[in-house]
């Protein structure tokens, strides 16, 4: 009995490494609210958002999609247009941009999800390509190439998100809430049927998995984080134009999630921050900073193959203390 | 007589290109017993099982489980109705544990939605706790209980041919198709998957059976089943079977008897 007691626990105290990492995040801002920081650091967790999403599609159910920054967008998209077109309560457009997302991702999801692969690379870049033109194009809704602009910011109960350091905990509170979320999904029955048709479509559906329906719930639950993350970016820059959803931006999320470890729940958090933070930290390189930022990627590539979340695993196994405490 | 047949296949026929893998083979399967499909290569018994499994569909044919219609069913449809089936070359997660493995066995057993997992509602811990426990039982079954965080695929081949017969066992099957589970082990191992195979009968599990090693098959079979280039050229008992000319003849060649190679 006690053998099976330490079972469920060891299976529910994978959780403390998110405390301690939300304990950091919170308190940081109140001994040292630089304005810049705050600035990079809510880009990052919108990226992080992103991210986590994709990474629950590519890490863990092992289905690529580069077409991501196309859910981004139109998360963006609804905002905006809702917002300031129609002058909507911004939080009615956070839901029909989550709602619109899960439609495309479901129309587009039915017939790619079939393929694997590189084709499914293909399928769902092309979906990409022609998302982005339409984010150009269809100017009556998004604006053409000048985007939308003036887009009023966040309040929640008279409480208005108008500086840098309520956005960052609003962003941040959201990244929290919607990571515990995976990590509850990913150590649960729906979690371990997707980690399995990961790893073989054919034991998996023997095992009574239906593994396209799982492809397809998880394509658009993973569309759905980057359309929050889409709603979040509007409402914080104030005016989108269509470069931001591009292809680049697609890959961009993909490069997030390898680099920070696949199938790692802290994957795409250490891989938007490197992402996002060392283009930033590189600048003193001035014109070589493109330069130094390939190389450490290239490195980082090199090196760890699991990403920084598999480095980072291999060194906190040697350290007892955190052996059965926080690896997940 | 004919309720106690539990599966039906009737003129099967599947071909890979102008291959017929499988030319018509027709046999039963009887509630409680352990058959055996034995063979030499290509004669098309994994062929049978991915045809029963719903992995690949039949030319023609007819495969009745418990007089239900399995042609046209998918693979996870046929795992609940009641098969469940291991791979010649074993298919494991390998990066998952090797409790997670069972556990994921218990998928189609359990329900939980989603909201309730990504909220730890109550429900949902009393379940994981129903799906642990039950893992738990079938790992001590097979004897692998030690070893339930290690990754699957730090398994030698042995332990993992029998966590995949547990994570089988996990989806509370009626009949299992096991594909060659002796293949590869050495002797000790042999003896523990005779004895998990006769378990596993025990437990009111029929049992279909594809082995190459014989001393397996005449050892724990009720029935034999012969196949040749796709084709039935004998069935019978044990005993039948090690005299049948036509067996020792497509096996061994001429003149040579089971007894002698033993």
């Amino acid at each position: 009995m006690s053998e099976k007691d330490s079972i469920q626990k060891r299976i529910e105290n994978r959780n403390l490494g998110f405390w301690i990492f939300l304990g950091i995040m919170m308190s940081w801002p109140i001994f040292y609210p630089n304005p810049y920081y705050l600035n990079v650091m809510i880009f990052t967790g919108i990226n992080t958002l992103v991210a986590t999403g994709l990474n629950l599609l590519f890490g863990y159910a092992g289905q690529i999609s580069m077409g991501h920054a196309t859910f981004l967008g139109i998360g963006a998209y609804c905002s905006a247009f809702f917002t300031v077109k129609l002058g909507w309560n911004p939080w009615l457009g956070f839901l029909i941009g989550v709602l619109i997302t899960s439609l495309f991702s479901f129309l587009i999801g039915l017939p790619s999800l079939k393929l694997r692969g590189y084709y499914l690379a293909m399928a769902t870049l092309a979906f990409g390509i022609i998302m982005e033109t339409f984010f150009v194009e269809l100017k009556s809704i998004t604006g053409g190439p000048d985007g939308i602009g003036g887009i009023p910011a966040l309040s929640l109960f008279g409480f208005k998100f108008h500086t840098d350091l309520r956005y960052y905990y609003l962003v941040w509170v959201i990244v929290a809430c919607l990571t515990l979320l995976v990590i509850n999904l990913v150590n649960s029955r729906a979690g371990r049927g997707m980690r399995a048709l990961h790893e073989s479509e054919l034991a998996a559906s023997v095992l009574g998995i239906n593994t396209f329906r799982y492809k397809l719930a998880i394509f658009i639950f993973s569309a759905i984080y980057a359309s929050i993350g889409g709603s979040l970016f509007a409402h914080y820059i104030t005016h989108i134009t269509p470069e931001s959803f591009s292809i680049m931006h697609s890959i961009l999320i993909v490069v997030m999630v390898i680099i920070g470890g696949m199938g790692k729940i802290w994957g795409p958090l250490l891989g938007a921050g490197i992402m996002t933070i060392l283009p930033e930290t590189l600048r003193a390189f001035e014109v070589y900073h493109e330069i130094a930022y390939g190389l450490i990627l290239v490195l980082i590539m090199i090196y760890f193959t699991d990403g920084v979340a598999g480095a980072l695993n291999f060194v906190f196994k040697k350290i007892p203390f955190f052996n059965k405490k926080l690896i997940s | 007589m004919e309720t106690d047949v539990l599966l039906n296949v009737t003129q099967l026929k599947k071909a890979f290109g102008g291959v017929m893998a499988v030319a018509g083979v027709s046999f039963n399967v009887v509630h409680g017993q352990i058959k055996s499909i034995i063979g030499p290569n290509g004669a098309g018994k994994t062929t049978i099982f991915n045809l029963i499994s719903g992995v690949l569909s039949p030319l023609s044919g007819e495969v009745y489980f418990q007089n239900q219609n399995l042609i046209g069913l998918s693979p996870h449809q046929v795992c609940v109705m009641g098969i469940s089936r291991t791979f010649q070359n074993v298919i494991l997660f390998k990066r998952m544990t090797v409790l997670e493995n069972v556990m994921v066995g218990r998928h189609s057993r359990v329900n939980t939605n989603l909201i309730s997992s990504i909220f730890r509602l109550p429900a949902f811990k009393n379940t994981e706790k129903a799906i642990i426990d039950k893992a738990m039982e079938l790992m001590a079954i097979v004897g692998l209980d030690r070893k339930a965080f290690e990754m699957a695929q730090n398994l030698p081949l042995g332990e993992q041919k029998l966590l995949e017969i547990a994570r089988g066992l996990a989806t509370d099957p009626k009949l299992i198709l096991l594909d060659e589970p002796a293949a590869g082990l050495n002797t000790a191992e042999l003896e523990a998957i005779i004895r998990l195979i006769k378990k596993i009968r025990e437990k009111g599990i029929t049992i279909l059976l594809v082995e190459h090693n014989m001393r397996v098959v005449m050892d724990v079979s009720d029935e034999i089943l012969v196949l040749n280039f796709g084709e039935r050229i004998a069935s019978g008992t044990p005993e039948e079977i090690k005299g049948n000319e036509r067996v020792i003849r497509a096996y061994l060649g001429k003149g040579v008897s089971f007894a002698r190679s033993r």
